[in-house]
């Protein structure tokens, strides 16, 4: 086990250089540099532009920008914003606090809603009650989060006037952007666990548990949910990265703090530096939640070892 | 039929006009100011940095303008005035000025405000360590500045700059405490310190900026109605991007007042008395198309003209902006430039001019009724940003371009595609709009050698259009340099390189409670909150 998590640590070292470099070229092949977007609102004579640009630095070849960028990641030093002028580390430590709480707590809502609603769905297959729970998890898949984030502040915020319209800080602030990010993800959880579960319900070994006469519950949470959850844990980790991902937006409608909102301004305004260091902390956050998630299996399944 | 939703809004627009007719005053004791009270306030981006001489972004300028103070004002009608400065000359040549300072006006750290202060800020702005982005264009060709006492400073320039003392009156040249950035060093940018109404106190990344009030404030501009300090405590400028959600917000009464209020809320806010609707016209270009003269078919001269007479501006202000932006009747430059020139009577909306000149230009109907030329098209590409009243406002223009036999595809694009598209010269039809004081800028966005690696998105070199640009920036005969921007004004238009559309607006909403609230006068868009004051 322990050789196992070192092993997938070592893994990221080439991980990271390899998603810096692919984000660096892509920045470098948009059309247009951080120059442009900090003069397109204000323009510059062309004595400005050019000045600028040699000033950033950008006026160096690809290969030379990049290699100045690794050689100063690796000591940790991801430099300075050129739009902000602030150290890009100290701009995403700003950040990280708030996503981390609403990602968890989006989770934490898609699991609990998830998993209930696809349990209720498969024990109650074929009724209006399984109808239902895929009903409300159709609309949580088809509706972009956008849009259901609006129509919760039209109705909480505006309508009822219980919870704030946007801000960060404090339980109230909170409560609309996680149930926003969090149904969607919980939409496909649900899914997933309608159907895994279906799938083990059918299986020999829970007919043998119920002819032994065991209640119906042991047999669903006890028996069938145990090995339905590999496969909702699998889920659950790679609906992490789309958390993260939908964190842009609902960061975005709900004028929320977060690294989202900061990565997405990032790459609009073509600032490198911020764009490297907000993709590389939300690509660590994704490799090692699903380091985790590898390590639960080891609990939720005996079987699984760790070589 | 058509027009029915258009009816609903104009009915709804003059309700609300007669609503607010109406109420005036609340009624009872009549309450003067009071000092005290907090606010919050959203606009729509977190700004860079509050650093006025390094950053670029007009977001900064929506807070720095309640920090800093300009050593110059200016009125709605353009006028300069004192403000820090007390009294202005200029030498013969244009070259250099003479400013006498205030006395005891005092910096939030108590830094004395002088001649010292003004020659570090400028000579900060040049200094290459910098990286100074925008503050350095309004310095033009600054050669230095000497202290001649306390409170006397001459600015010397290289070459004559008549736009210098309208470029005082900006808030990206507002002045900035000497010590505190000598001490804070690389991070002034978050902890600045200026003369003004407020004084910085926090900033919580991606969330608020809080301003309080700065007792000692006895320099207000001549246009405040307030001589004194300001009358709240503290103001907190909130950041939501989300247009939805920040008029939701400050609906739902979470917050006091709101910046970038879409013109379709904008048109149902102003039917509520809780609260008040500022509109205002910002200085600049104005929305407008700039015309590409180097691409078929508009390298022809008959089809840019065809073009300018399809513009209807008063109909297109009202579809694409609910009558909340008001019409273009200028070029280049909006109606609240001193040296603005009328211009709307060279092409009046018509359909038959536009057909006609057409015809006699040789475009002749295609069997699918678009014209066609010596085997070109009329075909035109538009390129632009995605903005739901860009959108709008195309989409109309291309529906009433078709009549006239013309085709019109939009392409948006995002901030680094579109301009290196633009500056490619990809498109026929380019959206452009730039906020500005002094005409000198118009170089920057006209004069061909800006094309294909700056703004000039006509691509076409005109000679006595690039004339007109030099001349002006450094005609140091004010009458003389007046007559050079009204004649390239005339000439834009002529060559039809540019349509204009509307004036660009700040429209902002405050609760009717919050009194005294203004918007700068002319750079309009940042709010003002040294007159504000909440009724009790």
């Amino acid at each position: 086990m322990g050789s196992f998590v070192i092993r997938r640590l070592l893994i990221l070292i080439p991980v990271l250089v390899g998603i810096s470099f692919l984000v660096f070229s892509a920045m470098y092949l948009l059309p247009g540099d951080a120059i442009d977007s900090l003069l397109a609102e204000t323009g510059g004579s062309t004595r400005d532009i050019e000045r600028l640009r040699k000033e950033f630095g950008l006026d160096q070849p690809f290969l030379v920008q990049y290699g100045t960028f690794l050689s100063r990641a690796v000591r940790g030093d991801f430099g300075m914003s050129l739009r902000q002028r602030i150290p890009v580390k100290g701009a995403i430590k700003d950040q990280m606090g708030a996503t981390i709480e609403l990602t968890l707590a989006a989770l934490v809502i898609s699991i609990g809603m998830g998993i209930g609603l696809g349990v209720v769905a498969a024990i109650r297959r074929g009724t209006w009650i399984d109808t239902t729970a895929m009903f409300i998890s159709l609309i949580g898949v088809s509706m972009p989060i956008f849009w259901s984030g609006l129509l919760l502040i039209f109705l909480f915020s505006l309508r009822l006037g219980w919870l704030p319209a946007a801000g960060t800080g404090g339980f109230a602030a909170l409560i609309l952007p996680a149930v926003t990010l969090g149904f969607s993800a919980a939409a496909i959880i649900a899914r997933v666990t309608r159907s895994s579960l279906l799938d083990v319900l059918g299986q020999d070994y829970v007919r043998t548990a119920r002819a032994k006469g065991l209640g119906n519950r042991v047999v669903v949470w006890g028996h069938a949910m145990r090995n339905a959850l590999v496969t909702v844990v699998t889920i659950v980790g790679l609906q992490f990265g789309g958390l993260l991902g939908g964190a842009v937006v609902v960061e975005t409608v709900f004028g929320r703090q977060g690294i989202g909102f900061l990565a997405a301004d990032a790459i609009r305004q073509q600032d490198f530096p911020m764009v490297q260091g907000t993709v590389l902390v939300s690509t660590l956050a994704f490799v090692l939640v699903n380091l985790a998630v590898d390590i639960v299996y080891g609990f939720v399944d005996p079987r699984i070892r760790y070589a | 039929m058509r027009n029915r939703p258009l009816l609903l809004v104009v009915i709804g627009a003059l309700i609300g006009a007669i609503a607010i007719g109406t109420t005036g005053p609340a009624s009872g004791a009549p309450a003067g100011p009071t000092p005290g009270g907090q606010i919050s306030y959203a606009t729509n981006r977190e700004p860079d940095m509050l650093d006025v001489n390094v950053g670029s972004s007009r977001y900064d300028r929506w807070v720095t303008a309640s920090i800093y103070d300009q050593l110059l004002a200016m009125d709605q009608s353009g006028k300069i005035l004192p403000w820090l400065a007390e009294k202005w000359s200029v030498s013969g040549d244009g070259r250099v000025y003479t400013l006498n300072l205030k006395r005891g006006v005092e910096f939030h750290d108590g830094t004395p405000f002088n001649a010292e202060a003004v020659k570090f800020n400028f000579d900060r702005i040049m200094d290459p360590a910098t990286k100074s982005t925008s503050a350095i264009g309004l310095l033009g060709e600054y050669d230095k500045t000497e202290v001649v006492d306390p409170q006397t400073v001459r600015v010397a320039f290289k070459r004559p700059h008549p736009g210098f003392l309208t470029n005082l009156t900006d808030v990206t040249l507002g002045i900035q405490s000497p010590t505190a950035i000598r001490r804070s060093g690389a991070d002034y940018v978050r902890n600045p310190v200026g003369t003004g109404p407020f004084m910085f106190k926090e900033w919580i990344r991606r969330d608020r900026i809080v301003l309080v009030r700065n007792p000692k404030y006895q320099w207000a501009p001549p246009w405040s109605s307030n001589r004194g300090p300001a009358y709240l405590e503290q103001v907190t400028i909130r950041m939501i991007p989300e247009d939805g959600s920040r008029v939701a917000g400050f609906e739902s009464g979470q917050l006091d007042g709101i910046g970038r209020v879409p013109p379709q809320n904008a048109t149902t806010l102003r039917i509520d008395k809780r609260w008040v609707v500022n509109n205002v016209v910002l200085p600049g270009t104005g929305v407008q198309l700039v015309v590409n003269g180097n691409r078929a078919p508009t390298d022809d001269i008959a089809m840019r003209r065809a073009l300018e007479h399809m513009m209807n501006t008063d109909e297109g202000s009202r579809i694409a902006y609910f009558s909340q932006w008001f019409p273009h009747r200028g070029s280049v430059l909006s109606s609240n430039n001193p040296y603005f020139e009328n211009t709307s009577k060279m092409y009046p909306f018509n359909q038959q001019r536009a057909d006609q000149l057409l015809e006699e230009g040789g475009w002749r109907r295609g069997p699918d009724g678009i014209r066609v030329k010596n085997n070109v098209r009329a075909r035109l590409v538009y390129i632009g940003f995605p903005s739901i009243e860009t959108t709008r406002t195309m989409e109309w223009m291309g529906a009433n371009l078709r009549r006239i036999g013309v085709e019109l595809t939009i392409r948006e694009l995002d901030t680094g595609a579109i301009h290196r598209a633009r500056q490619a010269g990809e498109h026929n039809l380019a959206h452009l709009t730039f906020i500005f004081l002094d005409p000198g800028f118009l170089r920057t966005l006209y004069h061909s050698e800006g094309s294909g690696r700056g703004w000039n998105f006509y691509h076409t070199k005109d000679a006595q259009i690039d004339q007109a640009l030099e001349q002006g920036q450094v005609e140091a005969n004010l009458q003389r340099r007046e007559q050079i921007f009204r004649d390239f004004q005339k000439r834009m238009m002529e060559q039809a390189f540019i349509i204009p559309i509307v004036y660009q607006h700040q429209t902002s909403a405050v609760k009717a409670q919050l009194a005294g609230f203004t918007l700068y006068p002319v750079l309009g868009e940042y709010p003002y909150f040294q007159s504000a004051y909440l009724r009790r």
